[in-house]
């Protein structure tokens, strides 16, 4: 049970991590600086600590069942850091296109392919755990 | 907050569990077969490395961490007291740019 709760705690907020990731970087490309300072500020109170409930919640999980050994989790591994990188990129344009430095840099919308490639190959290897 | 602040002190944490996980958690799982302590260290360990290497990308997004910069401090959170050296430096650096901001 407990077990459940922690994994739908992980799900939960990877839903949330990346659906407002995915909007800050689509508010990077099209929105006024303005309404990116509002994006700015969900990151900061909503987005980010997703991030950390996501970690939080995976390690635990991790932990508890000995997968840092196993090959599809090591695999993800180097997926999941890749996006949590990703988003800290996000995270710094986001608060830097609000304090006025050159606020549309334009490969920004390249990062929406590369996250859903990522989502899929994770998502796959977490519930197939194929090796 | 000030700007620096968060990645100054992830890189403070990262660095004292590096600390603690090569000098209290590594000889207790050799020297006194305790695994017990790498198997709580380690993980806390990687948290506080993520969420140092997270904020050294935003602050290089941000545009104050050059290339070079980001190179040391990624590779100063893999050697122990790398990460303290490098807290020291940051807190220069910031001082400096506000200097050079007045």
């Amino acid at each position: 049970m407990l077990y459940d709760l922690v994994k739908s705690a992980h799900i939960v907020a990877i839903v949330v991590w990346f659906g407002g990731t995915m909007a800050a970087v689509l508010a990077l490309a099209y929105a006024t600086p303005e309404i990116i300072a509002k994006f700015a500020r969900f990151d900061r109170l909503v987005t980010t600590p997703a991030l950390v409930i996501v970690w939080v919640a995976g390690m635990t999980m991790a932990i508890w069942y000995g997968w840092f050994n196993s090959g599809w989790l090591v695999t993800k591994l180097v997926f999941v850091v890749a996006l949590s990188a990703l988003h800290g990129v996000i995270a710094g344009r986001l608060k830097r296109a609000q304090t006025g430095f050159s606020s549309k840099p334009a490969n920004t919308l390249k990062a929406i392919p590369a996250m859903a490639m990522a989502l899929a190959i994770i998502v796959t290897l977490a519930v197939t755990k194929l090796f | 907050m000030n700007r620096g602040t968060v990645l100054r002190w992830l890189a403070v944490i990262e660095a004292v569990t590096l600390l603690i996980l090569v000098l209290v958690a590594v000889p207790l799982k050799h020297f006194a077969g305790i695994a017990e302590a790498t198997r709580i260290v380690g993980p806390v360990h990687g948290l506080a490395f993520i969420a140092f290497c997270w904020a050294v990308m935003r602050s290089s997004s941000e545009g104050w961490l050059s290339k070079r910069d980001v190179t040391r401090l990624l590779i100063g959170a893999f050697i122990p007291f790398g990460g303290i050296v490098n807290e020291r430096w940051l807190q220069g650096r910031l001082t400096e740019a506000k200097v050079d901001a007045l």
